[in-house]
């Protein structure tokens, strides 16, 4: 019986652990943008670009 | 070739019809299926109707296959970015009008030229264009419809009509979609275009360095350039300030000896945007007070230039009156709001913190928001989020932080 408490606990701590990480997979923000903000917060014109 | 529309153009031509034409040789009917290109005619009876039009047709084999050339040269003068001798060979091509329609050669001619009014910024003519391209479209062959779609892209990207770019791109990059080896670079460097100007960097530099490996291929110099730029651009946005720095240098270096003013000014433009990034101010201020030395007020980019000169003024605590005079005089007698916001921002900024808060928050950022200046309105709102969330004004800033990320690039 204890044996089959403790399979079912770590079923549970496992299922816990695969729902966190989809969980986090969703919710993972753009930490590829620069949150800069020296010279960069300014309002300014945007860049340049080529003739298309 | 369609022997048949051509025989119907000389026909048209000599004021003939059918019956007068065919007298002899052969039957109306026959003629007819003919030039509706139903019927490859025999050799005999082409040299005999020729013959009665008093044209030989050997050589107007070869004037089909002049006409040919001249239409390949026109598109890879656009390819290669010649715009003067596209000019040039657009008012020849425009002269041979009437040939050219009548020849199968019409979907390759109408479709060069909607990617030559497309470099003139003519809209009006594009969109007319397109119009005429829509009916054609059924009758290109694989070649034409490649092309067609690398167009139809600048097109849409042009006439900022993102859905149909997009829907254009998505075509294009799975399996089936093919573009003539001819525009690869082209199609490439579009792409790059339109994700910089989405402010989806990375995507950006990802078609910016295939544009610059096939143009580096294909030698063409001067989009290479272009793509450089972009690159360099991209590269600025991601914080990659090394590769940013080098390809700034090799620009400002290559377009100078090219001769390529409008470029070298862009490149000194957004190579200071960069310094300032980094906080090398000095050295920004620089770039830009060359740069201003070398342009006039009536120039667009004038106004951007003295913007930013506040700017990097502002960070480093130089003086700042004598450009914000500059902007004044600049703004007079115009109606632009974007410059207004700009002139009231900076005048805020020497005052008070909190006015310059408000400011920006009732009338910059929705201002920006509803103009699409996506980049700067992400800015502000990051900025905005970080205000409130420092006050624990934790709603608002959350509102702010969910425009920045939404607006930012997706994680695919």
């Amino acid at each position: 019986m204890k044996r089959k408490w403790s399979v079912a606990f770590l079923a549970v701590l496992f299922v816990a652990v695969v729902g966190t990480g989809n969980a986090f997979a969703t919710i993972q923000v753009n930490d590829e943008m620069s949150t800069y903000t020296t010279g960069n917060g300014n309002l300014h014109p945007p860049d340049v670009m080529p003739p298309q | 070739m369609n022997v048949g529309s051509i025989v119907k153009y000389y026909r048209m031509k000599h004021n003939l019809t059918q019956a007068e034409l065919c007298e002899g040789i052969c039957s109306i009917s026959h003629l007819s299926k003919i030039e509706s290109n139903k019927y490859v005619p025999h050799q005999e009876t082409l040299e005999e109707l020729f013959t009665r039009m008093n044209i030989e047709w050997n050589q107007e084999v070869d004037v089909y296959l002049a006409h040919r050339e001249k239409l390949e040269k026109f598109i890879t003068y656009s390819v290669y970015y010649d715009l003067k001798s596209m000019e040039a060979l657009y008012a020849e091509l425009e002269r041979n009008r009437d040939y050219l329609q009548s020849t199968d050669l019409i979907n390759r001619y109408e479709l060069y030229k909607l990617r030559y009014y497309l470099f003139q910024q003519n809209r009006q003519r594009a969109t007319q264009q397109m119009r005429i391209l829509a009916k054609l479209e059924s009758t290109f062959d694989e070649y034409e419809r490649g092309a067609a779609k690398v167009f139809y892209l600048i097109y849409y990207v042009s006439t900022r009509n993102k859905e149909k770019a997009k829907e254009i791109v998505g075509r294009i990059e799975d399996s089936q979609g093919w573009v003539p080896q001819l525009f690869e670079g082209e199609f490439y460097y579009q792409n790059a275009w339109l994700s910089q100007r989405n402010t989806e960097y990375g995507k950006s530099s990802y078609f910016a360095e295939l544009a610059i490996n096939q143009f580096q291929k294909d030698c063409n110099y001067l989009r290479l350039m272009h793509a450089q730029m972009l690159q360099a651009v991209n590269y600025a946005n991601r914080d990659l300030y090394l590769q940013a720095e080098g390809l700034f240098k090799t620009l400002l270096r290559n377009a100078r000896l090219m001769d390529e003013i409008s470029l070298y000014e862009g490149v000194l433009y957004n190579y200071s945007m960069l310094q300032n990034r980094r906080g090398h101010h000095k050295s920004a201020y620089l770039l830009l007070k060359e740069l201003k030395s070398l342009i006039t007020p009536e120039i667009p980019l004038y106004a951007s230039v003295l913007i930013h000169m506040l700017q990097t003024a502002a960070e480093e605590g130089l003086e700042m009156d004598h450009l914000l005079e500059e902007l004044e005089i600049l703004l007079q007698g115009k109606d632009d709001p974007y410059l207004t916001i700009q002139l009231n921002y900076f005048r805020k900024l020497k005052f008070s913190q909190r006015d310059l808060f408000d400011y920006c928050e009732q009338i910059v950022f929705p201002f920006l928001k509803e103009h699409g200046y996506i980049g700067e309105a992400r800015r502000f709102a990051w900025r905005l989020a970080n205000y409130y969330r420092s006050i624990g004004h934790y709603e608002k800033a959350d509102e702010y932080a969910i425009y920045f990320y939404e607006k930012g690039e997706k994680m695919t």
